[in-house]
C-alpha cells in the first residue's frame, strides 16, 4: 500500500523514516520536510530534508546552537539536503526512491523565502481561534497527492492541532486498535483536546512569530486511511 | 529433511550461544555464595529474554526493519538519541567486557598474561566482523558453545544431594551468612547477565541480515522457546556446580579459573578443557555480538547502510564504528583493568538500560503500521506488560542496591 496514494501524515508518516533506494540500499533517514509556500495560499511539502542542520536542532536547540557556532567558513553549512518528492517511488514502511543512492542527496539552495521547514518552522506554533482562543500547537500536518499527473508534491489539507508535544501521542491517535491497552488508553487520556483544522480555514499564518489564526474550532481528528501492514 | 536440519541447527545455535561472560561469572558467583536459592530469578529472566527476543524477531520477520531503525521512527529522535546513548554505553561496556573474557579463556590455556592477549583477540574479532559471512559466525560459534555442556554433566558427576538443591531452588533458601541486601543485589545482576539490553536489538538486526521473511517466522519461534531455556538451563547447571563445588568450601569466585573449578574437578583435565573451548566460544560469540549491535545501534539511528549483508565498501560508516569501538575496548583494557570488575558492573548497568531498550520494542511490536496481522496477541503483550513492570523495578533498584552492598561485598 502506497501512502503516496492517499492521505497521510507528515511527521507520523514520513519523518524519521528510512530512505532507500532502488535497489535496497540504505540511505538516509528524514530528517525535516521541505514546504513551499505556492503563492495562492497552497502550502506543498515539496522535498525530504536530511542533515545535521535539520536533525540537531530536534534534540535541543541549545545543542544547534552550539554547533552552529564552531564553523562559519563555509557558506553552504547550515543548508541542509535535500531529496526531492519526484524521485520518491513510494512510500510504506519506508521511503523507497526510484533512483540509487549515488548522488541522491543535493545540497538545499539558500535565500529563498517562500521555502519553509516542516518541523522548524510550523510543528509546535501556536493556533489561535476565533477571539484569540488558545487551541493548542501544530502536533501534526495532514497532506494529499496533487491531482496534477507530474507534481509529486504533497498539498497540506489539514493541521493536528493539541496540547502534547509533536510525536508524543506515538500514533496511538491514527489508528483504533493499538495494544497494549493501558498505553493507548493513557495517551489518548492525555491528548483528549486535539482535533483537525482544515487548511482552507487558516486566515493568517505567522511564520516569525510562530502563529497559526484560524477561523474556526477544533474538528475531530481523522485517520488517514487504513494502515496498510507488513510488505506492501 | 532441510528444514528439520535448519531447525536443529538453529536451536544448537541458541543453545550454545546463549551464555556469555556475564551469565558466566554471574552464575558461578551466584551458586558459590547463595547455591541455587536465586535460581528463580534465571528463570524469570530467561523466559522474559524468550518473549522479548520472539517479539524483536517477529518485528524483523514480518517488516524486514530491525528495532532500533523503527525506535527513531516511533519515538523521535530526542528519545531515540537517550536510548542510543544508553544503549551504547552498556553495549559497549559489555563489548569490553567480552574481550576481555576471550584474553582471560585463552589466559587459562596459555598462562600468557591477559593484558597481552587483548590486541590479538580484539583484532581477531574485528577481522571476524570485517569478513566472515554471518551465518558462518553464527553457527561456527554457537555449535562450539555447547562445550558448555560439560557444566550439566560435571553436576550430574558431583553428585550432590538433588533433593536439597532442589529445596534450595523452590524454597529461595538464601544462605544464613548472608544479608537479604546482597541477596537482592545479586538477583539484580543475575536479571541484568540473564536479560542483556542488546539482545533485542541484536536479534532482528540478525533476522534482518539473515533476510527472515515470516515463512522463518516458526523456525525462529522454535529457536527461542526451544533453544533458549535450554540455554538457562547451561546457566543453572554452572551455578549449581559452582554451588556444589565452591560453596561448601567457601571459595568465592573472582576469576575464570575458578569458574571451570568444579568441572576440573569432576572431570578433571579433559574436563577442564572442554569448558575452556565453551569459554572462549561464549565470549568470542558475545564480542562478535555486541560489536555488531554497537554499531546496528548508532547506524540504525542515523539511517547509514549497515550490515555485513552487504559489501563492507557499501557500509563504510558503519565498518568504521566497529573499528572505533575495538579500538576504545583494546584501549580500555590495556589499562589493566580486571576484566571480572568490568563485567560485574555491566551486568548491573545492563539491568539499569533494561526500560530504555525494551519499552521501545513493546511499542513497534504493536504498531499495526509495521506489523500487519502479525502484531502482538493478548498472550504477548500480557507478558509483555508483566516483564515491563519487573524491568523497571529492576532497573531503579539497581544502582541503591550496588551502593548499599558495595558492589554486593
Amino acid at each position: 500500500m502506497n501512502r503516496l496514494d492517499g492521505p497521510l501524515d507528515g511527521l507520523l508518516h514520513l519523518m524519521d523514516r528510512q530512505v532507500v533506494d532502488d535497489e535496497g540500499l540504505l540511505v538516509c533517514k528524514c530528517d525535516d520536510l521541505e514546504l513551499t509556500d505556492r503563492g495562492d495560499g497552497g502550502l506543498m511539502v515539496t522535498a525530504l530534508l536530511i542533515g545535521v542542520p535539520v536533525w540537531l536542532p530536534r534534540l535541543h536547540a541549545w545543542v544547534y546552537g552550539g554547533w552552529r557556532r564552531l564553523g562559519d567558513a563555509r557558506s553552504d553549512r547550515q543548508q541542509p539536503y535535500r531529496i526531492d518528492l519526484a524521485d520518491v517511488e513510494r512510500v510504506t514502511q519506508e521511503i523507497r526512491l526510484r533512483r540509487g543512492r549515488a548522488g541522491a542527496l543535493e545540497r538545499q539552495r539558500s535565500g529563498d523565502a517562500s521555502v519553509r521547514r516542516l518541523v522548524g518552522d510550523l510543528l509546535g506554533a501556536q493556533v489561535l481561534g476565533p477571539g484569540e482562543e488558545h487551541l493548542g500547537k501544530v502536533l501534526d500536518v495532514r497532506l494529499e497527492p496533487t491531482r496534477e499527473p507530474n507534481d509529486h508534491a504533497l498539498v497540506l489539507s489539514g493541521l493536528l492541532v493539541g496540547r502534547g508535544r509533536p510525536g508524543s501521542y506515538l500514533g496511538y491517535d491514527r489508528s483504533e486498535e493499538h495494544g497494549p491497552w493501558i498505553v493507548g488508553t493513557i495517551v489518548r487520556r492525555l491528548h483528549r483536546h486535539s482535533g483537525m483544522v482544515a487548511v482552507s480555514h487558516i486566515s493568517e499564518l505567522d511564520w516569525d512569530r510562530h502563529r497559526v489564526t484560524v477561523r474556526t474550532g477544533l474538528g475531530p481528528l481523522t485517520h488517514s486511511g487504513a494502515s496498510g501492514g507488513a510488505q506492501c | 529433511m532441510k528444514k528439520v536440519f535448519a531447525v536443529a541447527l538453529g536451536i544448537l545455535t541458541a543453545i550454545g550461544g546463549f551464555v556469555d561472560i556475564g551469565d558466566l561469572v554471574t552464575n558461578a558467583q551466584v551458586g558459590a555464595r547463595f547455591g541455587l536459592s536465586l535460581a528463580w530469578v534465571v528463570i524469570v529472566g530467561v523466559v522474559g529474554i524468550c518473549v522479548f527476543a520472539e517479539m524483536s524477531g517477529r518485528v524483523a520477520a514480518v517488516s524486514g526493519r530491525a528495532v532500533f531503525d523503527l525506535v527513531r521512527e516511533r519515538l523521535g529522535p530526542r528519545v531515540g538519541m537517550v536510548n542510543l546513548f544508553g544503549s551504547m554505553a552498556v553495549t559497549l561496556l559489555t563489548f569490553v567486557a567480552e574481550i576481555g573474557g576471550v584474553a582471560l579463556s585463552l589466559e587459562l590455556v596459555s598462562s600468557v598474561n591477559e593484558v597481552l592477549l587483548v590486541p590479538f583477540v580484539a583484532f581477531l574479532v574485528w577481522a571476524v566482523l570485517w569478513r566472515a559471512r554471518f551465518s558462518v559466525m553464527e553457527n561456527v560459534l554457537g555449535l562450539l558453545g555447547l562445550s558448555l555442556v560439560v557444566f550439566v554433566v560435571a553436576l550430574w558427576k558431583l553428585g550432590p544431594d538433588w533433593s536439597q538443591l532442589a529445596h534450595q531452588w523452590v524454597t529461595a533458601a538464601k544462605p544464613g551468612d548472608e544479608t537479604w541486601w546482597t541477596w537482592s543485589y545479586y538477583a539484580v545482576a543475575l536479571f541484568g547477565a540473564a536479560m542483556t539490553p542488546y539482545e533485542v536489538f541484536f536479534f532482528s538486526s540478525g533476522g534482518v541480515e539473515e533476510k527472515w521473511t515470516t515463512e522463518e517466522m516458526g523456525t525462529m519461534r522454535t529457536n527461542v522457546f526451544v533453544g533458549f531455556p535450554l540455554g538457562g538451563i547451561l546457566s543453572l547447571a554452572i551455578a549449581g556446580c559452582a554451588g556444589v563445588a565452591l560453596g561448601p568450601l567457601s571459595i568465592t569466585v573472582d576469576s575464570l579459573g575458578q569458574v571451570g573449578l568444579p568441572v576440573a574437578i569432576a572431570l578433571g583435565k579433559l574436563g577442564l578443557a572442554v569448558a575452556i573451548v565453551g569459554f572462549v566460544a561464549a565470549t568470542f560469540g558475545a564480542a562478535c555480538e555486541t560489536g555488531l549491535s554497537a554499531g546496528y545501534s548508532i547506524a540504525q539511528y542515523f539511517g547509514w547502510q549497515w550490515g555485513k549483508l552487504v559489501r563492507p565498501d557499501a557500509a563504510g560508516k558503519f565498518h568504521l564504528v566497529l573499528v572505533l569501538s575495538t579500538v576504545l575496548a583494546t584501549g580500555v583494557l590495556m589499562t589493566t583493568v580486571d576484566p571480572i570488575l568490568v563485567t560485574e558492573v555491566s551486568v548491573v548497568f545492563s539491568a539499569v538500560a533494561l526500560p530504555l531498550t525494551y519499552f521501545p520494542i513493546l511499542v513497534v511490536a504493536n504498531d499495526h503500521d509495521y506489523m500487519g496481522k502479525h502484531v502482538n496477541g493478548r498472550l504477548a503483550n500480557s507478558l509483555g506488560m508483566f516483564y515491563l513492570v519487573v524491568i523497571v523495578v529492576a532497573a531503579t533498584a539497581a544502582i541503591p542496591l550496588m551502593v548499599v552492598t558495595g558492589m554486593g561485598s
